[in-house]
């Protein structure tokens, strides 16, 4: 009975994610809006429990939080390149999970079109969880904390692939960061020191073209001027379209939550912010013939400049957002026992 | 008085009693049922087809729809043998001569774009790409023997956007038996590529040979 209860408090809880404000009211209206309105505690709870369970790969050592980790806003924090199952390597560095409602195209390149049939790339590939669709069926069937999960959520003999992907989806809409500093400025509720003035000035002048307010990214793919990595030679989005003009484009990232999201860039190069900066204000970019347009004729800050614009970007950090306990660890369906 | 009931049940028939009826898509090689896992000409053996039916209507002389078969996606198998049998409900008896069929081979871009889904279209099918969206809309894997030695070829072809857009939809004069004709889509391959698992000009001219391998035995 206890347990019931805990559960049910919970779940009012994780509800009040989308129910509360459907989206914040500075942001615009997001994608996903059938699976925003199908959005049910229950569903939420069983895609939350999906997203934190070693059960997901084949030898039941990682989750999806492995890499993405909520107090690093679901990004893998201090690893350049994300690693998976048996220590294997991977190629790019794990993206960080937000406002992910408003992304037309998921992952570095775009290859995903839908969160729903995103998570199967994680969840089949031989670095990452190595397992396939067909066993994590049979293992959630006969585990004990999936059946009523699965009952609550979509009725009798629900385990089915469709219902994980979907589950995963619902949790992961739920992962909106709209609380930081700057949202509190924008909402009237605080205000930006002198520095940030000067550093929300210079992003005007330099950054928004492609990490536009107030999500802080068009979302869209550009090629940044990065040289090409030595060790895969990452060609981005060409591999998702086969065309030439794509070459070395890759999404642009969300300005939000840097502190806790480095090292930057899809292969992490960059430790430090201060390093981000220097790439975009060198003269090397030019030479790349596929170079955004954006970035042609070249961003050129001080150094004191870049205090400043680092000073504003500092104010997109999101703490309410990292400390959410509705979007961490759920004790409740994973650790019953304690 | 029983040969008048029965003779009103016949002339009533086509009005009040739909009657089942059904077409067969079958894989043919030398104009012969394929079966999976055999060589042929001593150079080809198919030990995978699959692929998807959709949008199934039949269309009359007046390019009416006059009837679209309730699934929109079926998946067809050769390994399940009952996949390949399409069944719907027609009052058309005596004028099925002059229809049309119409199907799409694979999956269309509206669909592709929505989230997971269920049965024929869930991606425990093995007919939808991992690493990137996409349905595979025709999956065709086997060996060629080449000097003495059989080498794999796997064809998975898909890809639902511009300029790659595998999707077609093809209008046959309607018969029972569709059938795939593999020794012609075999002798259009050049044979560059043994392995073609992506979106991309490969898989459009696949598709293409393909589809100009599909006919329609009255």
């Amino acid at each position: 009975m206890k347990k019931v209860v805990a559960i049910a408090s919970i779940l009012i809880c994780v509800a009040s994610t989308w129910k509360a404000s459907l989206w914040p009211s500075h942001f615009p209206k997001p994608l996903y809006q059938r699976e925003i309105k199908e959005a049910t505690a229950a569903k939420i709870l069983l895609g939350r429990t999906l997203f934190y369970d070693p059960l997901l790969s084949a030898d039941n050592t990682i989750s999806c939080a492995s890499c993405h980790s909520p107090y690093n806003a679901f990004a893998h924090t201090d690893h350049k390149l994300s690693h998976g199952i048996r220590d294997s390597m991977g190629t790019r560095n794990a993206p960080a999970l937000f406002n992910l409602a408003w992304q037309p195209k998921l992952t570095w390149d775009g290859a995903s079109h839908h969160l729903d049939m995103q998570a199967l790339a994680p969840i089949t590939h031989a670095g990452e969880m190595a397992e396939s669709i067909e066993n994590i069926l049979k293992k959630l069937a006969s585990s004990t904390t999936y059946p009523p999960l699965f009952q609550d959520a979509y009725g009798k003999d629900s385990i089915t692939s469709q219902r994980i992907l979907k589950a995963l989806t619902q949790f992961q809409l739920t992962l909106v960061s709209s609380n930081a500093k700057y949202d509190r400025v924008k909402l009237n509720k605080d205000t930006f020191t002198s520095q940030e003035v000067l550093g929300y000035k210079l992003y005007q002048d330099n950054c928004r073209s492609c990490h536009a307010e107030p999500l802080f990214s068009m979302y869209s793919f550009k090629n940044n001027g990065l040289a090409p990595d030595t060790n895969n030679y990452d060609v981005g989005r060409y591999n998702v379209t086969n065309d030439q003009k794509d070459s070395f484009l890759f999404k642009i990232p969300s300005l939000r939550n840097l502190s806790y999201t480095y090292p930057y860039m899809h292969d992490g190069r960059f430790r430090k912010l201060r390093e981000v900066l220097n790439h975009y204000t060198s003269t090397t970019l030019s030479k790349n013939n596929n170079l955004s347009d954006e970035l042609k004729n070249g961003i050129s800050l001080t150094s004191n400049d870049k205090a400043d614009l680092i000073a504003f970007l500092l104010t997109l950090d999101d703490k309410a957002f990292i400390f959410n306990t509705d979007n961490n660890f759920p004790r409740v369906t994973l650790l019953p026992q304690e | 008085m029983k040969v008048f009931l029965i003779g009103a049940l016949l002339v009533c028939s086509p009005i009040f009693i739909k009657a089942q009826t059904h077409f067969k898509i079958d894989a043919t090689y030398a104009n012969r049922t394929l079966v999976l896992d055999s060589l042929y000409d001593n150079t080809y053996a198919i030990n995978k087809l699959r692929f998807y039916l959709s949008d199934i209507v039949l269309i009359d002389t007046n390019d009416r729809i006059i009837y679209t078969h309730p699934k929109k996606h079926i998946l067809v198998d050769l390994k399940h043998p009952t996949s390949q049998e399409v069944h719907f409900y027609n009052s058309l008896s005596d004028s099925t001569a002059n229809l049309r069929l119409q199907f799409g081979i694979g999956i269309d871009s509206t669909t592709n774009s929505k989230g997971a889904m269920a049965d024929d279209l869930d991606p425990v099918n093995g007919m939808y790409w991992t690493w990137q969206s996409g349905y595979i809309n025709v999956k065709i894997e086997g060996t060629k023997q080449r000097e003495e030695k059989s080498e794999e070829f796997q064809f998975h072809l898909g890809g639902f956007t511009a300029p790659y857009n595998t999707y077609r939809t093809i209008t046959r004069p309607y018969g029972s038996l569709i059938t795939i004709k593999m020794d012609q889509f075999f002798k259009q391959m050049t044979w560059e590529r043994m392995f073609i698992m992506r979106p991309g000009e490969e898989a459009v001219d696949l598709i293409n040979q393909f589809c100009t391998s599909i006919h329609s035995s009255l």
